[in-house]
């Protein structure tokens, strides 16, 4: 996917000022962080199951290695084949040469962030495959032409009416003439477009939720069923990960379904949870003849070495977008890659390059809340402060952002001009204030321009201390 | 260097040579989940059954109590006249469904194609936990039974009904093609966060419950 992530700033402004995406985004939010709520409450423990998939995802990281290629070896045994992509280029290339190899047309698609990352479908459709995504969200936005902007619910900035124009536009020459208002109608009629690309897809791509090494399993998640469908009506299946979506065993793997399903969606189960091994057996009636696994480093490794190693931990189920004061506010798309929200602002700038990506850590209040909700404790606020030390230290700033921080260096550590001269700004900002407040301040305009700046106190802390420390003395 | 090599390569150097030998010590203890309700005691069993009900009726799932295996085709027969479904079903190619006097059913055992409007199956296991039915592919169960009908009926077995997954797992014995686990219908809530029922897979999801095998 292409990088637009420089364009952050005119993007989160722009996406301020579209009503249509603002009530979107209000109408999802609430609905998100209440069922997460009630979801977790149920679970008593839940705390301890987030730190036992903490303790558990670093645990395989620190055997990445043992955990990978035994999973490998398992695939292998039941009949599966293991490729190995460095980056997206070479991912697509296996993917492009398993598709020609089963003369291969009509790919359908389950949804897979990863082959956002390596742009799969354009890759497939500039070699002339048809490639159709499946899940609900993710074939709107296909139909569309846009990029996810949630990682669990990808349209969710579009509205109904969005998506009845959208099925009128495309669907008509289906014979589907009659424009479908009703969310009943429109999934409907989804139903039955896709269930056509289903029974007539040659290959089927789906991502992965987890693998599990001890057992060879890709294990996916979903609620539309549209996952499965991928999976087992074409000939041939190919599942594309990341490496860091390993997982040593069944038990765990129960540990992290009970932490998936709460922080996503605020469900205590999906509705389809599937574990596969390999291509169709001798004697079953139905499922692949080829089953294929692409796993992916794409920068994996390279964040391995580093400072942000936690962030590897993710389990990708959206509950630090849901809770982000900036996400909720400006949606997806502004941040302008694939990732979204905090797990967005960490992980993009380590994927495309920090100084690209730059606006993101540092559009962060730093309240904590993704941390206090991410279901495997990832420091997510320490890494994006991390992000802006590397920053300041790359010397990726403007001039003015570097005089500016100079300014406040030279301040800040000399307390007794410090102390003088906020004495005397505090002192003059709160005469002049206009009942307790400002509509306009130099410097300041980014904020004066929709909010009014509230006056200080008349002194400041140090000389309330200092006056109230006399007293008692 | 082939790319699998590199990334090997790459993770050796941040973790040591310790990662590709003999398996790490893996013991961290998974918690054991603690609900309001019981589910763990042995000593109330029919819990297990009422916390299957109660949680598969939470994701709009139904569910049937019937005495004896024999009494399914009726009780089948009585659902899809309620929910106004033509009497025709697949069913999977298991002898506990194949060996039944089906009557005024039609019926035939094979994997699901796309216009099947009824699948009936027999679950491996019920997991009360979380209300949901684990499915095992094989030659007797086929997986499209699962996905492709409207309308999925399960006969779970209530000797096979576990407390919690890491009761189900030792229950496999050998690692089949696929393992699903299936806790209600299917649904998606895509368009402007409208709960739908019937996304892809089945709109109906009904669970007969039998207490013996006859």
């Amino acid at each position: 996917m292409k990088v637009l992530s420089q364009n952050f700033k005119s993007a989160s402004k722009a996406a301020l000022l579209n009503d249509d995406l603002r009530s979107a985004l209000d109408r999802a939010e609430g609905g998100f962080v209440n069922t997460r709520k009630k979801a977790v409450a149920e679970l008593r423990n839940f705390e301890d199951y987030r730190t036992y998939g903490q303790q558990v995802k670093d645990h395989t990281l620190k055997h990445l290695g043992y955990y990978l290629t035994q999973f490998e070896n398992k695939v292998v045994k039941s009949g599966g084949h293991v490729h190995w992509a460095g980056n997206g280029e070479q991912a697509n290339k296996i993917i492009l040469d398993i598709c020609s190899a089963a003369n291969a047309r009509k790919i359908t698609k389950g949804k897979s962030m990863v082959s956002e990352e390596a742009a799969t479908n354009k890759s497939l459709q500039d070699q002339g495959y048809e490639v159709i995504e499946t899940d609900l969200g993710e074939y709107i936005i296909q139909l569309a032409g846009e990029s996810p902007s949630h990682i669990i619910a990808p349209a969710v900035h579009k509205s109904k009416q969005n998506v009845t124009d959208l099925f009128h536009q495309h669907h008509s020459r289906l014979g589907f003439l009659e424009k479908v208002t009703e969310p009943e109608d429109i999934v409907n009629q989804a139903r039955q477009v896709l269930r056509d690309h289903f029974c007539s897809a040659d290959v089927g791509i789906t991502g992965a939720n987890f693998l599990v090494a001890d057992t060879g399993s890709a294990v996916i998640v979903t609620n539309e069923g549209n996952g499965d469908l991928t999976a087992s009506l074409p000939g041939v299946h190919i599942i594309i990960a990341s490496i860091e979506k390993v997982i040593p065993d069944l038990v765990s793997l129960g540990g992290f379904l009970r932490l998936l399903g709460r922080s996503a969606t605020g469900q205590i189960m999906s509705v389809y949870t599937t574990l596969f091994n390999g291509p169709k057996r001798k004697d079953d009636l139905d499922g692949p003849d080829q089953f294929h696994v692409v796993l992916l480093d794409n920068g994996r490794t390279e964040i391995l070495k580093s400072k942000y190693q936690d962030i590897l931990r993710c389990i990708r189920c959206g509950a630090c977008l849901n809770h982000c004061p900036v996400y909720t506010n400006i949606g997806g798309h502004a941040y302008g890659w694939v990732y979204p929200g905090p797990i967005g602002s960490v992980l993009t700038p380590l994927l495309v390059g920090q100084t690209k990506a730059m606006h993101l850590p540092n559009a962060c209040t730093l309240n904590g809340r993704c941390q206090t909700v991410c279901p495997v404790k990832i420091p997510l606020p320490s890494l994006l402060r991390q992000h802006r030390v590397d920053l300041v230290q790359m010397g990726a700033h403007s001039w003015a952002q570097k005089f500016g921080l100079w300014c406040w260096y030279s301040l800040a550590s000399r307390p007794k001009w410090y102390n003088q001269i906020t004495r005397i700004l505090v002192a003059i900002l709160a005469r002049t204030a206009t009942r307790g407040r400002f509509r306009w301040l130099p410097l300041a305009r980014p904020w004066t321009a929709t909010r009014d700046f509230p006056a200080p106190a008349q002194s400041t802390f140090q000389q309330l201390w200092k006056a109230q420390h006399r007293r008692k003395t | 260097m082939s790319a699998r090599e590199a990334i090997l390569l790459k993770i050796f150097e941040v973790t040591g040579s310790s990662n590709f030998g003999s398996a790490p010590d893996f013991s961290i203890k998974l918690p054991q989940p603690d609900y309001e309700f019981d589910i763990q005691s042995n000593k109330i069993e029919s819990n297990k059954t009422d916390r299957f009900v109660a949680m598969l009726a939470q994701v709009h799932g139904t569910c049937e109590m019937l005495e004896n295996l024999g009494d399914v085709p009726d009780s089948v027969t009585n659902y899809l006249t309620k929910v106004g479904a033509e009497l025709r079903a697949v069913i999977a190619t298991d002898e506990k469904l194949s060996q039944l006097d089906w009557r005024d059913m039609a019926v035939e055992s094979r994997a699901a194609q796309k216009f099947d409007r009824t699948s009936i199956t027999v679950a491996f296991a019920g997991i009360a936990e979380t209300g949901t039915i684990a499915m095992v592919s094989s030659a007797q169960s086929p997986i499209t039974l699962n996905f492709l009908p409207e309308i999925n009926i399960v006969v779970l077995l209530e000797s096979r009904l576990v407390a919690t997954m890491e009761q189900f797992w030792p229950k496999i014995e050998a690692q089949p093609r696929a393992i699903n686990f299936i806790t209600g219908p299917s649904k998606t809530a895509d368009i402007e966060q409208t709960l739908v029922y019937g996304a892809h897979g089945p709109r109906h999801f009904h669970v007969i419950i039998v207490k013996n095998q006859r």
